[in-house]
């Protein structure tokens, strides 16, 4: 098993900068880019409206760019 | 260049990433960075932001390495051993048929002398040779393995795992091990002193523990380095 494979639930260290993110931000960009779901998929899996997902990993992207500029 | 443009630029970057956008506008978007130092910068940007997301350096306790690498190789024992299965009992029933077909006629005389010396009823002694020809059947079956974890899946103890109500990505990613049929083992952290999650023998890969839908999202270092 590689160490990509396991992807555990816990707390973040606040300083980093993905666990700087809102919850809800975090949780929709890493369900789209670490697991590579669709929006659907997404949707479902958060219990979301499937107009406020592309929202949350737009707003999500922007900050991270920003924080990584930053850094 | 005006401020809109580098705005649209700026939107279609992101939106490009997040989901497909229209043919038009994506030539838009290649075309303009060629021509606006800024935006090819900010295109930079947002392509290191998402390949970092992608690569999020996840890893596991040992203990828990160890325990998915046993599981691992338990899997390829099983496999084995049911690839040999087959083998195994088709030789089993030729044998079987060989020997009652010789030793059949035998067989019949001397239940019908002793059947016959004992006051045995004919149906009796005759369902008894009935049995006697049943013995490939019964061969086959003892030699065929059965699946440990018959309908899916199913904890070690081959009752449905636990943590059924917790986190959503633990739940998807059991639901797609649940539709390929696969098995779930819970996974013992020594370290945690609890089992932290499902192992899917599939995808190799470890499932989320139980927790609230608040719970946040996080990657575990065994290294000791700070993750994205």
């Amino acid at each position: 098993m590689s160490d990509t494979d396991c992807l555990l639930i816990n707390s973040m260290e606040e300083d980093d900068a993905l666990g700087r993110l809102p919850t809800l931000i975090r949780e929709a960009l890493l369900l789209r880019y670490r697991e590579d779901m669709t929006l659907e998929e997404i949707a479902r899996v958060v219990s979301a409206p499937l107009p406020t997902v592309k929202p949350r990993i737009y707003r999500g992207l922007e900050a991270l760019r920003l924080m990584l500029e930053k850094d | 260049m005006s401020e809109d443009l580098h705005r649209r630029a700026e939107r279609l970057m992101i939106e490009s990433r997040i989901a497909p956008i229209p043919d038009s506008e994506l030539w838009w978007l290649d075309a303009h960075p060629e021509e606006c130092a800024r935006c090819a910068a900010l295109a930079r940007a947002t392509e290191k932001t998402v390949q970092s997301l992608r690569s999020v350096p996840v890893s596991a306790p040992p203990s828990l390495v160890a325990a998915a690498q046993f599981r691992v190789h338990q899997r390829a024992r099983e496999l084995r051993r049911r690839q040999e299965a087959p083998v195994l009992a088709w030789l089993g029933a030729a044998l079987s048929f060989a020997w009652i077909g010789m030793s059949g006629g035998y067989v019949w005389r001397g239940l019908e002398w002793a059947a016959g010396r004992m006051g045995i009823p004919n149906p009796i002694w005759q369902m008894a040779f009935g049995l006697w020809w049943a013995i490939p059947a019964l061969a086959v079956a003892g030699i065929e393995p059965r699946d440990e974890h018959p309908g899916g899946c199913r904890g070690r103890d081959g009752h449905q795992p636990p943590h059924r109500d917790h986190h959503p990505i633990s739940r998807l990613r059991e639901s797609r091990c649940e539709a390929a049929g696969d098995e779930l083992h819970p996974v013992d952290d020594t370290n945690r002193g609890s089992h932290p999650g499902l192992f899917c023998d599939r995808l190799h890969l470890l499932l989320p523990p139980a927790g609230p839908a608040s719970t946040r999202l996080s990657t575990v270092r065994r290294d000791g380095e700070r993750p994205l």
